[in-house]
């Protein structure tokens, strides 16, 4: 795949600069810190050197276990990941210990506004350098550094990419004489004919609370692109009518009854739903696939993936959400130059491939390979068909905004009635949060 | 001279080894209780965001506190959960107790409220959760045996989503209570009720008028830990519902956590659990000074 081909070439990042506090580009900020400090200097280490790693993602840790392996073999420099099981407990004890000299050296986080408060704290360090480097080794696409960019330098690199298909249970579609569909009538027909048959279209819930905002983007995506940008970037509000039309869309897929129950359980109920057919469609990041593998469904045989198409039929844009986790050094990491030296062979072909097909999704890197059909198919779908990328309303606009939103949309999710005083209260939120930053 | 500074010097030494004695208990009461205290009580006076500087904001947080929508529905949610707790773990823990006490079977008919006990609030909150969505188990039954019409999302709409959560943490700590009014019952000395028996009291007016009053000690402390307890609910709401949907069924304790841990707002954090220490301490002293002095 070349690297100008692949669709994360052409991520369509959010104006994150808005207020003036993410700006700059990959090129700007990674072109600077080269010149200044460049990677160099970071060959003379310690053939024994174990770096500390924190991380939130307990599946994962055989895999980052199994990573630090090869890179103990690879450059010399492993790391003993340290799981934690609770996001929010992860997350507090992150908070207390990157102050300090408890810091571990490097630790996963989330990208984007998500990032921003351990920015302003100092808690981060900068590593534009190893952008610089790896994006001339075509190794990161140059737009992806904008969900890791702060004042134009980088500040982590991507611990992993997941992009937001729709995800469908192949026999239950050539069972009920189903085809992938490609416009919105032919989507929501889809749909008809599944309720017909007993079984249920549509996937979604609000427990947990952030998967409320799923089915919210993907509304406002396939209106317009342009608007999804623009409300995330504070520009449009909540209660303008092209949002209110968007919304009405999805008011009236609940009011068809296309979906579960809004109280099932993402990870508990929703696989086994999907694998034995009783739910035939759910839109959700790549990494959610290995809910399906484990009920024993095989990627490409039993299930595939679509893109959701674009509820205006006059819409060219072919648009998909993606989402980039973050992996960063301490500022007080015990050993900065081994840390990112561990970073710099992070975004390796070598540990891009090795990791992405550990943990079943895409590789973040354009060189790598993934070996998973439906993930491969869908990479060379996108890259084929000129996608344009946009990043998760989760990390594509400023905390309280989201956090308070996702609540605000299960309401409207459990009482569809409410929608308008729903879309005036994330306004209220969406006013006070962008003045208060601009107060900053 | 020297003689009289070594007997006073000792009998200061004679007066101060009771506290010496306690120093130890009074440092760990000092550094694990009021130390963390004073500090939230430091931190809700700042714009503290778990990491970087804690500016003084002065009183802000309690302002915000005041005009936030969601604390009327918070203190509704968890005054639910001290009425609940107060009739359903306590009475239905007496109800047990009294019909067990003596009884041929009582051990038996005892178990199953017992059992619960022995597991953590997680796991309760985790079962009853798989019972109560809406494709649960509890709504399966119903639909199986023609109770369709009694079926609904026990989890989702306000205020059952909290009478629900009663319920389930009430299948918990109902063992509790019956092991404490089981003390009591056994502490009653057999005269007095033999000697009511005698004068003609039996069932209900002789629980009414000689169990219940002799029971009252041990009903002070069961009633007394329920209500702080209830007061500071926050494992089973945050395992089952995380206080949703959309914040309808969070406890003063939840939106502590929440505020703190999920928005890292902690000088707001704070500030409520500043307020819900108020409020436990406040309803624990005067129920303690009302009910010792009836007593």
């Amino acid at each position: 795949m070349s690297y100008s081909s692949d669709p994360r070439s052409r991520i369509h990042a959010p104006r994150l600069d808005r207020r003036q506090l993410l700006k700059g580009t990959a090129a700007a900020g990674a072109g600077a810190a080269a010149a200044s400090m460049g990677l160099g200097h970071l060959t003379d280490v310690s053939a024994q050197t174990q770096l500390s790693f924190y991380h939130d993602k307990s599946p994962w840790q055989d895999f980052f276990v199994q990573l630090g392996a090869s890179a103990q073999e690879a450059i010399g420099i492993g790391w003993e990941p340290t799981p934690y099981s609770d996001t929010t407990s992860y997350q507090a004890a992150l908070l207390a210990a990157l102050p300090t000299d408890q810091a571990p050296d490097m630790f996963t986080w989330w990208s984007g506004y998500r990032l921003e408060d351990l920015y302003t704290q100092g808690a981060l360090l900068d590593i534009s350098d190893i952008w610089t480097q790896a994006i001339a080794d075509g190794n990161m696409p140059e737009s992806l550094a904008a969900a890791f960019t702060f004042d134009g330098a980088q500040f982590a690199l991507p611990s992993n990419v997941s992009y937001w298909p729709v995800f469908y249970n192949k026999r239950v579609f050539d069972d009920n004489g189903l085809s992938v569909p490609t416009t919105w009538d032919e989507f929501v027909g889809a749909a008809d004919t599944l309720k017909a048959a007993g079984i249920t279209p549509f996937g979604a819930t609000q427990v947990g609370r952030w998967p409320a905002f799923i089915w919210f983007e993907e509304m406002i995506l396939r209106s317009d692109p342009q608007l999804y940008l623009d409300l995330t970037a504070g520009v449009v509000q909540y209660t303008d009518d092209a949002v209110v039309a968007a919304m009405e869309v999805w008011k009236g897929l609940i009011e068809n009854e296309y979906f579960t129950s809004f109280d099932v359980d993402m990870n508990v109920d929703i696989p086994p739903m999907f694998a034995n057919g009783e739910l035939a469609m759910y839109p959700i990041g790549t990494w959610y696939q290995s809910n399906f593998i484990d009920n024993g469904m095989v990627p490409g045989e039993d299930y595939d993936m679509f893109v959701m198409p674009n509820i205006n039929p006059d819409l060219d844009a072919k648009s998909i959400i993606f989402e980039a986790g973050a992996l960063g050094i301490a500022a007080n990491a015990p050993n900065p130059d081994e840390s990112k030296q561990m970073g710099a062979w992070w975004v390796s072909t070598e540990a891009t491939t090795e990791f992405a097909n550990l943990i079943g999704d895409a590789p973040s890197n354009p060189n790598a390979v993934s070996d998973n059909q439906a993930v491969k198919s869908l990479i060379d779908m996108l890259s084929a068909d000129g996608y344009t990328l946009y990043q998760r309303y989760w990390e594509a606009s400023p905390v309280p905004i989201v956090e308070g939103a996702v609540d605000y949309l299960a309401q409207f999710m459990l009482n569809p009635g409410d929608l308008m005083s729903v879309l005036e209260s994330i306004q209220q939120l969406a006013d006070q949060t962008w003045a208060e930053r601009e107060g900053q | 001279m020297t003689v009289g500074r070594r007997s006073a010097g000792r009998r200061l030494l004679g007066s101060a080894t009771p506290f010496l004695f306690l120093l130890p208990a009074l440092a760990l009461v000092g550094i694990l209780l009021l130390y963390p205290f004073a500090r939230s009580a430091y931190l809700s006076f700042t714009d503290y965001k778990g990491i970087g500087a804690a500016n003084w904001v002065g009183l802000d947080n309690y302002r915000n506190l005041a005009r936030d929508p969601v604390l009327s529905r918070t203190l509704t949610n968890t005054m639910l959960w001290v009425v609940g707790t107060l009739i359903l773990p306590v009475g239905l823990g007496l109800l047990v107790a009294v019909l067990s006490y003596n009884a041929k079977a009582g051990s038996i008919l005892r178990l199953p409220f017992l059992i619960p006990y022995a597991l953590s609030g997680t796991a309760i909150a985790t079962v009853w959760q798989f019972m109560l969505i809406r494709d649960g188990a509890l709504n399966n039954v119903l639909d199986a045996i023609g109770l369709s019409s009694l079926a609904r999302p026990w989890l989702l709409n306000p205020p059952l989503n909290t009478w629900s959560m009663i319920i389930a943490s009430t299948w918990q700590a109902v063992g509790v209570s019956v092991l404490l009014f089981l003390i009591g019952l056994q502490v009653i000395p057999p005269e007095p009720i033999q000697a009511a028996r005698l004068d003609g009291a039996d069932g209900w007016r002789l629980f009414r008028d000689m169990t219940l009053p002799m029971l009252a000690p041990m009903t002070i402390v069961v009633v007394g830990i329920s209500l702080v307890n209830s007061l500071k609910t926050f494992d089973i709401v945050w395992i089952m519902t995380q206080g949703g949907p959309y914040r309808s069924s969070e406890t003063l304790a939840v939106m502590m956590y929440r505020e703190t841990f999920v928005l890292f707002k902690h000088g707001y954090g704070a500030a409520i659990a500043v307020m819900l220490s108020v409020i436990v301490l406040a309803v624990s002293l005067v129920y303690l000074n009302r009910t010792l002095r009836n007593t």
